[in-house]
Protein backbone atom coordinates (compact mmCIF):
# COMPACT_ATOMS: atom_id res chain seq x y z
CA UNK A 1 0.00 0.00 0.00
CA UNK A 2 2.94 2.46 0.77
CA UNK A 3 4.24 1.92 -2.64
CA UNK A 4 1.35 2.90 -4.62
CA UNK A 5 1.09 6.05 -2.39
CA UNK A 6 4.08 7.04 -3.84
CA UNK A 7 2.17 7.16 -6.58
CA UNK A 8 0.05 10.12 -5.81
CA UNK A 9 1.86 12.51 -8.01
CA UNK A 10 1.30 9.88 -11.35
CA UNK A 11 -1.92 9.35 -10.74
CA UNK A 12 -2.83 12.77 -10.45
CA UNK A 13 -1.09 13.35 -14.05
CA UNK A 14 -3.21 10.43 -15.06
CA UNK A 15 0.45 8.92 -15.44
CA UNK A 16 -0.33 5.11 -14.38
CA UNK A 17 -0.25 2.16 -16.33
CA UNK A 18 -2.86 0.09 -16.56
CA UNK A 19 -2.03 -2.70 -14.54
CA UNK A 20 -1.80 -0.38 -11.49
CA UNK A 21 -4.81 1.90 -12.09
CA UNK A 22 -7.58 -0.44 -10.60
CA UNK A 23 -5.78 -0.68 -7.20
CA UNK A 24 -4.96 3.01 -7.34
CA UNK A 25 -8.86 3.60 -7.85
CA UNK A 26 -9.76 1.80 -5.14
CA UNK A 27 -7.27 3.47 -2.61
CA UNK A 28 -8.37 6.61 -3.58
CA UNK A 29 -12.09 5.13 -3.44
CA UNK A 30 -11.03 4.75 -0.04
CA UNK A 31 -8.35 6.66 1.55
CA UNK A 32 -9.51 10.09 2.11
CA UNK A 33 -5.82 11.30 3.14
CA UNK A 34 -4.65 9.38 -0.38
CA UNK A 35 -7.56 11.62 -1.79
CA UNK A 36 -6.96 14.88 -0.25
CA UNK A 37 -2.71 13.96 -1.48
CA UNK A 38 -4.12 13.53 -5.08
CA UNK A 39 -6.24 16.42 -5.35
CA UNK A 40 -3.49 18.56 -4.34
CA UNK A 41 -1.36 17.67 -6.67
CA UNK A 42 -4.42 17.80 -9.61
CA UNK A 43 -4.24 21.32 -8.30
CA UNK A 44 -0.94 22.00 -8.98
CA UNK A 45 -0.69 19.88 -12.03
CA UNK A 46 -3.67 22.58 -13.56
CA UNK A 47 -1.38 25.06 -13.76
CA UNK A 48 0.45 23.17 -16.23
CA UNK A 49 -2.17 24.68 -18.66
CA UNK A 50 -0.38 27.69 -17.83
CA UNK A 51 2.68 26.54 -19.86
CA UNK A 52 1.15 25.93 -22.96
CA UNK A 53 1.96 29.09 -25.44
CA UNK A 54 -0.53 31.83 -25.23
CA UNK A 55 -2.72 31.79 -28.01
CA UNK A 56 -5.59 33.66 -28.57
CA UNK A 57 -9.17 32.02 -28.78
CA UNK A 58 -11.11 32.39 -31.53
CA UNK A 59 -13.53 35.08 -31.18
CA UNK A 60 -16.51 32.67 -32.22
CA UNK A 61 -15.64 30.30 -29.47
CA UNK A 62 -17.47 32.23 -27.00
CA UNK A 63 -21.14 31.84 -28.60
CA UNK A 64 -19.97 28.97 -29.88
CA UNK A 65 -20.03 27.24 -26.16
CA UNK A 66 -22.79 29.30 -24.70
CA UNK A 67 -24.81 27.81 -27.84
CA UNK A 68 -23.83 24.50 -27.14
CA UNK A 69 -24.85 25.00 -23.49
CA UNK A 70 -27.64 25.33 -24.20
CA UNK A 71 -28.54 22.20 -26.02
CA UNK A 72 -27.02 19.97 -23.01
CA UNK A 73 -28.75 21.81 -20.52
CA UNK A 74 -29.42 19.50 -17.61
CA UNK A 75 -33.43 18.99 -17.18
CA UNK A 76 -33.04 18.36 -13.38
CA UNK A 77 -31.43 21.77 -13.00
CA UNK A 78 -30.81 22.55 -9.27
CA UNK A 79 -32.81 24.67 -7.03
CA UNK A 80 -32.50 28.35 -8.10
CA UNK A 81 -32.27 30.89 -5.45
CA UNK A 82 -36.13 31.75 -5.70
CA UNK A 83 -37.46 28.44 -5.18
CA UNK A 84 -36.01 24.97 -3.92
CA UNK A 85 -37.46 22.11 -6.45
CA UNK A 86 -40.23 21.02 -4.17
CA UNK A 87 -41.18 25.22 -3.29
CA UNK A 88 -41.27 25.31 -7.38
CA UNK A 89 -43.79 22.75 -8.39
CA UNK A 90 -45.84 24.16 -5.55
CA UNK A 91 -45.44 27.58 -6.60
CA UNK A 92 -46.38 26.18 -9.74
CA UNK A 93 -49.65 24.19 -8.26
CA UNK A 94 -50.62 27.85 -6.52
CA UNK A 95 -49.50 29.84 -9.16
CA UNK A 96 -52.79 30.82 -10.66
CA UNK A 97 -54.50 31.20 -6.49
CA UNK A 98 -51.27 33.38 -6.08
CA UNK A 99 -51.98 35.42 -8.96
CA UNK A 100 -55.30 35.68 -8.32
CA UNK A 101 -54.47 36.83 -4.80
CA UNK A 102 -52.30 39.14 -6.07
CA UNK A 103 -54.79 41.10 -7.66
CA UNK A 104 -56.97 41.01 -5.08
CA UNK A 105 -54.03 42.88 -3.17
CA UNK A 106 -53.86 44.99 -5.97
CA UNK A 107 -57.30 46.43 -4.29
CA UNK A 108 -56.42 46.51 -0.58
CA UNK A 109 -52.97 48.45 -1.62
CA UNK A 110 -54.61 51.16 -4.06
CA UNK A 111 -56.26 51.89 -0.92
CA UNK A 112 -52.99 52.13 0.60
CA UNK A 113 -50.62 53.17 -2.11
CA UNK A 114 -50.88 52.01 -6.07
CA UNK A 115 -47.33 52.38 -6.47
CA UNK A 116 -46.92 49.42 -3.68
CA UNK A 117 -49.11 46.92 -5.49
CA UNK A 118 -47.51 48.14 -8.90
CA UNK A 119 -44.55 46.96 -8.08
CA UNK A 120 -45.71 43.65 -6.05
CA UNK A 121 -47.50 42.77 -9.95
CA UNK A 122 -44.01 43.31 -11.51
CA UNK A 123 -42.94 40.94 -8.95
CA UNK A 124 -45.01 38.51 -9.30
CA UNK A 125 -45.47 38.81 -13.24
CA UNK A 126 -41.97 38.45 -13.14
CA UNK A 127 -41.68 34.90 -11.23
CA UNK A 128 -44.68 33.72 -13.61
CA UNK A 129 -42.72 33.90 -16.74
CA UNK A 130 -40.51 32.31 -14.92
CA UNK A 131 -42.82 29.50 -14.22
CA UNK A 132 -44.16 29.59 -17.63
CA UNK A 133 -40.66 29.32 -19.33
CA UNK A 134 -39.71 26.60 -16.86
CA UNK A 135 -42.93 24.66 -17.92
CA UNK A 136 -42.41 24.91 -21.34
CA UNK A 137 -38.82 23.56 -20.89
CA UNK A 138 -40.39 20.65 -19.08
CA UNK A 139 -42.91 20.27 -21.88
CA UNK A 140 -40.13 19.96 -24.33
CA UNK A 141 -38.77 17.27 -21.86
CA UNK A 142 -41.81 15.36 -21.59
CA UNK A 143 -42.16 15.43 -25.54
CA UNK A 144 -38.47 14.31 -26.31
CA UNK A 145 -39.45 11.05 -24.17
CA UNK A 146 -42.58 9.98 -26.26
CA UNK A 147 -43.14 10.05 -29.65
CA UNK A 148 -42.52 7.76 -32.95
CA UNK A 149 -39.09 8.02 -33.17
CA UNK A 150 -38.20 7.75 -30.10
CA UNK A 151 -35.53 4.21 -29.11
CA UNK A 152 -35.33 3.27 -25.19
CA UNK A 153 -32.49 1.23 -23.70
CA UNK A 154 -32.37 -0.24 -19.92
CA UNK A 155 -29.40 -0.61 -18.66
CA UNK A 156 -28.66 -3.14 -15.86
CA UNK A 157 -26.25 -4.72 -14.20
CA UNK A 158 -26.00 -8.53 -15.54
CA UNK A 159 -29.94 -9.70 -14.12
CA UNK A 160 -30.37 -6.96 -11.67
CA UNK A 161 -32.57 -4.24 -11.93
CA UNK A 162 -31.82 -1.04 -14.93
CA UNK A 163 -30.34 1.74 -12.94
CA UNK A 164 -30.05 3.83 -16.32
CA UNK A 165 -32.45 4.55 -19.02
CA UNK A 166 -31.55 6.33 -22.19
CA UNK A 167 -33.89 7.66 -24.87
CA UNK A 168 -33.08 8.46 -27.84
CA UNK A 169 -35.31 10.78 -29.96
CA UNK A 170 -33.93 10.10 -33.44
CA UNK A 171 -36.44 13.77 -34.20
CA UNK A 172 -34.91 15.92 -31.75
CA UNK A 173 -31.74 14.27 -32.46
CA UNK A 174 -30.76 13.97 -28.16
CA UNK A 175 -30.46 10.82 -25.75
CA UNK A 176 -32.60 11.82 -22.95
CA UNK A 177 -30.19 9.70 -19.89
CA UNK A 178 -32.17 8.81 -16.65
CA UNK A 179 -29.68 7.48 -14.38
CA UNK A 180 -31.12 6.34 -10.74
CA UNK A 181 -28.85 4.72 -8.05
CA UNK A 182 -25.58 5.11 -9.48
CA UNK A 183 -23.11 6.30 -6.87
CA UNK A 184 -21.48 9.85 -8.34
CA UNK A 185 -18.20 9.09 -10.23
CA UNK A 186 -15.13 9.47 -8.15
CA UNK A 187 -13.03 12.70 -8.89
CA UNK A 188 -11.39 13.00 -12.21
CA UNK A 189 -14.20 10.43 -13.35
CA UNK A 190 -16.81 10.51 -15.78
CA UNK A 191 -19.64 8.26 -16.81
CA UNK A 192 -19.62 7.62 -20.34
CA UNK A 193 -22.16 5.62 -22.77
CA UNK A 194 -21.31 3.69 -25.70
CA UNK A 195 -23.33 2.76 -28.86
CA UNK A 196 -22.69 -0.78 -29.87
CA UNK A 197 -22.86 -2.36 -33.35
CA UNK A 198 -22.15 -5.75 -34.97
CA UNK A 199 -21.48 -4.10 -38.00
CA UNK A 200 -18.61 -2.10 -35.93
CA UNK A 201 -15.55 -3.39 -34.56
CA UNK A 202 -15.32 -0.44 -31.71
CA UNK A 203 -17.94 0.87 -29.49
CA UNK A 204 -18.80 4.13 -30.50
CA UNK A 205 -18.83 7.13 -27.76
CA UNK A 206 -22.64 8.36 -26.76
CA UNK A 207 -21.15 10.85 -24.57
CA UNK A 208 -20.23 11.39 -20.75
CA UNK A 209 -22.72 11.77 -17.52
CA UNK A 210 -22.30 11.87 -13.74
CA UNK A 211 -24.71 11.65 -11.40
CA UNK A 212 -25.59 13.90 -8.56
CA UNK A 213 -24.90 12.77 -5.01
CA UNK A 214 -27.92 10.90 -4.96
CA UNK A 215 -27.05 8.87 -7.34
CA UNK A 216 -29.12 10.51 -9.80
CA UNK A 217 -29.03 12.28 -13.19
CA UNK A 218 -31.47 13.41 -16.23
CA UNK A 219 -29.39 14.86 -18.84
CA UNK A 220 -30.25 15.85 -22.42
CA UNK A 221 -27.25 15.08 -24.40
CA UNK A 222 -26.56 15.92 -28.38
CA UNK A 223 -26.65 12.85 -30.75
CA UNK A 224 -22.89 13.01 -32.44
CA UNK A 225 -22.55 12.51 -36.22
CA UNK A 226 -20.23 9.35 -35.06
CA UNK A 227 -23.54 7.70 -33.46
CA UNK A 228 -25.92 8.99 -36.02
CA UNK A 229 -23.44 6.80 -39.17
CA UNK A 230 -24.50 3.82 -37.66
CA UNK A 231 -26.45 2.10 -39.63
CA UNK A 232 -27.81 -0.61 -36.78
CA UNK A 233 -27.17 0.05 -33.14
CA UNK A 234 -27.70 -3.19 -30.98
CA UNK A 235 -26.85 -2.35 -27.27
CA UNK A 236 -25.73 0.73 -25.08
CA UNK A 237 -23.15 0.17 -22.60
CA UNK A 238 -21.94 2.24 -19.53
CA UNK A 239 -18.24 2.61 -18.41
CA UNK A 240 -16.27 5.02 -15.47
CA UNK A 241 -13.44 6.81 -17.69
CA UNK A 242 -11.82 9.72 -16.86
CA UNK A 243 -13.40 13.43 -16.99
CA UNK A 244 -13.58 13.83 -20.20
CA UNK A 245 -13.91 10.75 -21.82
CA UNK A 246 -12.29 8.13 -23.55
CA UNK A 247 -11.95 7.34 -27.18
CA UNK A 248 -12.59 3.78 -26.41
CA UNK A 249 -13.72 1.84 -23.14
CA UNK A 250 -11.06 1.52 -21.05
CA UNK A 251 -12.97 -0.86 -19.05
CA UNK A 252 -15.49 -3.95 -18.94
CA UNK A 253 -19.38 -2.33 -19.17
CA UNK A 254 -20.86 -2.04 -15.76
CA UNK A 255 -24.02 -1.44 -17.23
CA UNK A 256 -25.38 -2.71 -20.68
CA UNK A 257 -28.94 -3.37 -22.31
CA UNK A 258 -30.68 -3.50 -25.99
CA UNK A 259 -32.27 -0.96 -27.81
CA UNK A 260 -36.01 -1.11 -28.44
CA UNK A 261 -38.67 0.88 -29.49
CA UNK A 262 -40.83 2.59 -27.08
CA UNK A 263 -44.05 1.68 -28.12
CA UNK B 1 14.59 29.19 -0.49
CA UNK B 2 14.07 30.06 -3.71
CA UNK B 3 11.39 33.21 -4.37
CA UNK B 4 7.86 31.72 -4.51
CA UNK B 5 6.94 32.14 -8.86
CA UNK B 6 3.26 34.27 -8.67
CA UNK B 7 0.94 31.99 -9.81
CA UNK B 8 -1.71 32.76 -12.91
CA UNK B 9 -4.08 34.92 -12.86
CA UNK B 10 -7.61 32.66 -11.27
CA UNK B 11 -10.37 33.15 -9.40
CA UNK B 12 -10.37 33.20 -5.37
CA UNK B 13 -12.04 30.32 -3.45
CA UNK B 14 -15.08 31.90 -2.88
CA UNK B 15 -15.95 33.66 -6.11
CA UNK B 16 -15.33 30.15 -7.04
CA UNK B 17 -18.34 28.40 -5.23
CA UNK B 18 -20.47 31.30 -6.33
CA UNK B 19 -19.57 30.96 -9.82
CA UNK B 20 -20.45 27.00 -9.26
CA UNK B 21 -23.21 28.09 -7.58
CA UNK B 22 -24.69 29.92 -10.41
CA UNK B 23 -23.72 27.26 -12.94
CA UNK B 24 -25.65 24.65 -11.37
CA UNK B 25 -28.54 26.88 -11.05
CA UNK B 26 -28.37 26.87 -14.89
CA UNK B 27 -27.42 30.24 -15.11
CA UNK B 28 -25.41 30.99 -18.64
CA UNK B 29 -23.93 34.18 -17.59
CA UNK B 30 -21.69 32.39 -15.17
CA UNK B 31 -20.86 29.72 -17.83
CA UNK B 32 -19.70 32.75 -20.12
CA UNK B 33 -17.47 34.38 -16.95
CA UNK B 34 -16.03 31.17 -16.73
CA UNK B 35 -15.13 31.30 -20.20
CA UNK B 36 -13.51 34.99 -19.70
CA UNK B 37 -11.31 33.77 -17.06
CA UNK B 38 -10.30 30.29 -18.43
CA UNK B 39 -11.03 29.97 -22.13
CA UNK B 40 -7.93 31.51 -23.41
CA UNK B 41 -5.68 29.28 -21.17
CA UNK B 42 -7.54 25.88 -21.77
CA UNK B 43 -7.63 26.23 -25.75
CA UNK B 44 -4.12 27.00 -25.65
CA UNK B 45 -3.53 23.96 -23.76
CA UNK B 46 -6.00 22.08 -26.11
CA UNK B 47 -3.96 23.40 -28.62
CA UNK B 48 -0.53 22.79 -27.59
CA UNK B 49 -1.94 18.93 -26.80
CA UNK B 50 -3.69 18.41 -30.44
CA UNK B 51 -1.58 20.90 -32.69
CA UNK B 52 -5.21 21.55 -34.62
CA UNK B 53 -7.11 24.78 -34.69
CA UNK B 54 -10.61 22.98 -35.25
CA UNK B 55 -9.69 19.67 -32.90
CA UNK B 56 -9.04 22.29 -30.27
CA UNK B 57 -12.03 24.30 -30.65
CA UNK B 58 -14.01 21.53 -30.03
CA UNK B 59 -12.00 20.02 -27.36
CA UNK B 60 -12.94 23.43 -25.31
CA UNK B 61 -16.52 23.41 -26.29
CA UNK B 62 -16.96 20.04 -24.93
CA UNK B 63 -15.22 20.30 -22.26
CA UNK B 64 -17.23 23.34 -21.52
CA UNK B 65 -20.40 21.54 -22.17
CA UNK B 66 -18.88 18.63 -19.79
CA UNK B 67 -18.28 21.09 -16.63
CA UNK B 68 -22.03 23.04 -17.82
CA UNK B 69 -23.81 19.51 -17.63
CA UNK B 70 -21.83 17.83 -14.54
CA UNK B 71 -22.02 21.27 -12.63
CA UNK B 72 -24.66 19.92 -10.05
CA UNK B 73 -22.15 16.68 -9.74
CA UNK B 74 -18.56 18.70 -8.48
CA UNK B 75 -18.22 18.27 -5.24
CA UNK B 76 -14.38 17.95 -4.98
CA UNK B 77 -13.40 19.43 -1.71
CA UNK B 78 -10.14 21.53 -2.24
CA UNK B 79 -10.51 21.31 -5.96
CA UNK B 80 -11.11 24.65 -7.75
CA UNK B 81 -13.42 24.83 -10.88
CA UNK B 82 -10.08 25.62 -13.30
CA UNK B 83 -8.25 22.08 -12.11
CA UNK B 84 -11.35 20.64 -12.99
CA UNK B 85 -11.93 22.53 -16.51
CA UNK B 86 -8.02 21.93 -17.43
CA UNK B 87 -7.97 18.50 -16.36
CA UNK B 88 -11.20 17.27 -18.52
CA UNK B 89 -9.95 19.76 -21.71
CA UNK B 90 -6.51 17.72 -21.13
CA UNK B 91 -8.27 14.18 -21.29
CA UNK B 92 -10.62 14.99 -23.95
CA UNK B 93 -7.62 16.61 -26.12
CA UNK B 94 -5.49 14.01 -25.19
CA UNK B 95 -8.12 11.58 -27.01
CA UNK B 96 -8.77 13.41 -29.57
CA UNK B 97 -4.82 14.24 -30.98
CA UNK B 98 -4.37 13.01 -34.07
CA UNK B 99 -1.02 10.19 -34.14
CA UNK B 100 1.11 13.21 -36.13
CA UNK B 101 0.59 15.28 -32.66
CA UNK B 102 1.08 12.95 -30.28
CA UNK B 103 5.24 12.19 -32.00
CA UNK B 104 5.03 16.54 -31.75
CA UNK B 105 3.38 17.04 -28.26
CA UNK B 106 5.76 14.49 -26.76
CA UNK B 107 8.22 17.46 -26.27
CA UNK B 108 7.38 19.86 -24.33
CA UNK B 109 5.86 22.72 -25.74
CA UNK B 110 7.43 26.16 -26.00
CA UNK B 111 7.32 27.22 -22.39
CA UNK B 112 6.09 30.61 -21.15
CA UNK B 113 3.70 31.69 -18.51
CA UNK B 114 5.37 28.95 -16.27
CA UNK B 115 8.91 28.91 -17.39
CA UNK B 116 10.50 30.41 -14.71
CA UNK B 117 8.97 27.48 -11.93
CA UNK B 118 9.62 24.52 -14.40
CA UNK B 119 13.45 25.93 -15.41
CA UNK B 120 13.92 25.46 -11.62
CA UNK B 121 13.39 21.79 -11.39
CA UNK B 122 15.91 18.86 -12.30
CA UNK B 123 15.73 17.72 -16.30
CA UNK B 124 14.45 14.24 -14.89
CA UNK B 125 11.33 16.20 -12.82
CA UNK B 126 10.96 18.89 -15.99
CA UNK B 127 10.84 16.42 -19.00
CA UNK B 128 8.79 13.47 -16.56
CA UNK B 129 6.20 15.89 -15.63
CA UNK B 130 5.87 17.66 -19.50
CA UNK B 131 5.90 13.93 -20.86
CA UNK B 132 2.58 13.29 -18.19
CA UNK B 133 1.14 16.47 -19.07
CA UNK B 134 1.58 17.31 -22.77
CA UNK B 135 2.41 14.30 -23.72
CA UNK B 136 0.01 11.84 -21.53
CA UNK B 137 2.70 9.01 -21.25
CA UNK B 138 2.54 6.74 -18.57
CA UNK B 139 5.29 6.23 -16.26
CA UNK B 140 6.35 3.60 -17.43
CA UNK B 141 6.51 4.95 -21.40
CA UNK B 142 7.91 8.12 -20.00
CA UNK B 143 11.05 5.62 -18.20
CA UNK B 144 11.83 4.24 -21.63
CA UNK B 145 11.57 7.63 -23.27
CA UNK B 146 13.79 8.88 -20.73
CA UNK B 147 16.44 6.00 -20.35
CA UNK B 148 15.19 5.80 -16.77
CA UNK B 149 13.86 3.04 -14.22
CA UNK B 150 10.22 3.79 -13.44
CA UNK B 151 10.53 4.17 -9.88
CA UNK B 152 13.17 7.08 -10.88
CA UNK B 153 10.06 8.31 -13.55
CA UNK B 154 7.57 8.48 -9.73
CA UNK B 155 9.90 9.82 -7.67
CA UNK B 156 10.74 13.02 -10.30
CA UNK B 157 7.11 13.25 -10.93
CA UNK B 158 6.52 13.27 -7.32
CA UNK B 159 9.10 15.59 -6.19
CA UNK B 160 8.27 18.06 -9.27
CA UNK B 161 4.53 18.51 -8.64
CA UNK B 162 6.00 18.98 -4.76
CA UNK B 163 8.67 21.56 -5.82
CA UNK B 164 6.12 23.74 -8.08
CA UNK B 165 3.81 23.82 -6.06
CA UNK B 166 6.56 25.63 -3.41
CA UNK B 167 7.32 27.49 -6.29
CA UNK B 168 3.89 28.88 -7.25
CA UNK B 169 2.59 29.21 -4.01
CA UNK B 170 3.76 30.33 -0.70
CA UNK B 171 3.89 27.62 1.89
CA UNK B 172 0.96 29.44 3.97
CA UNK B 173 -1.06 29.01 1.11
CA UNK B 174 -0.80 25.27 0.16
CA UNK B 175 -4.17 23.69 1.32
CA UNK B 176 -6.21 26.32 -0.61
CA UNK B 177 -3.68 27.79 -3.13
CA UNK B 178 -4.78 31.51 -3.86
CA UNK B 179 -3.18 32.87 -7.01
CA UNK B 180 -1.71 36.41 -6.51
CA UNK B 181 -0.91 37.80 -9.80
CA UNK B 182 0.23 37.45 -13.19
CA UNK B 183 3.91 35.91 -13.89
Amino acid sequence: MSDLRALAAAYALDAVDASERAALDALHAQDAEFRREVEAFREVGALMAYAAPTVAAPSALRDRILGEARSVRSITSAPTARATPAARSRWVTVAPWLAAAACAAFAVFAYNGMQQARDAMVALSGELTQVRTELQEKDRTITAFMGPEVHVVSLAEGSNKPTARVFWNHTRNVFIVTAFNIPRAPDGKTYQLWAISKALKAPVSMGTFNTDEEGRATIIVPVGTDVNAIDVVELCAMTLEPAGGSPGPTETPRLVGSWRHTD
Amino acid sequence: MVDPVARPDARPADDDARLLARLVAGDERALGSLYDSYGAVVYGLALAITQDPPTAESVVTDAFADVWREARSFQRPGATLFAWLSHTVRSLALARRAPSARASTAQPPAASQLALALERLAPVERQSVELAYFGGLSRSEIARALGETEVTVAVALRSAMERLRDLVTPPSSHVTPRMVANV
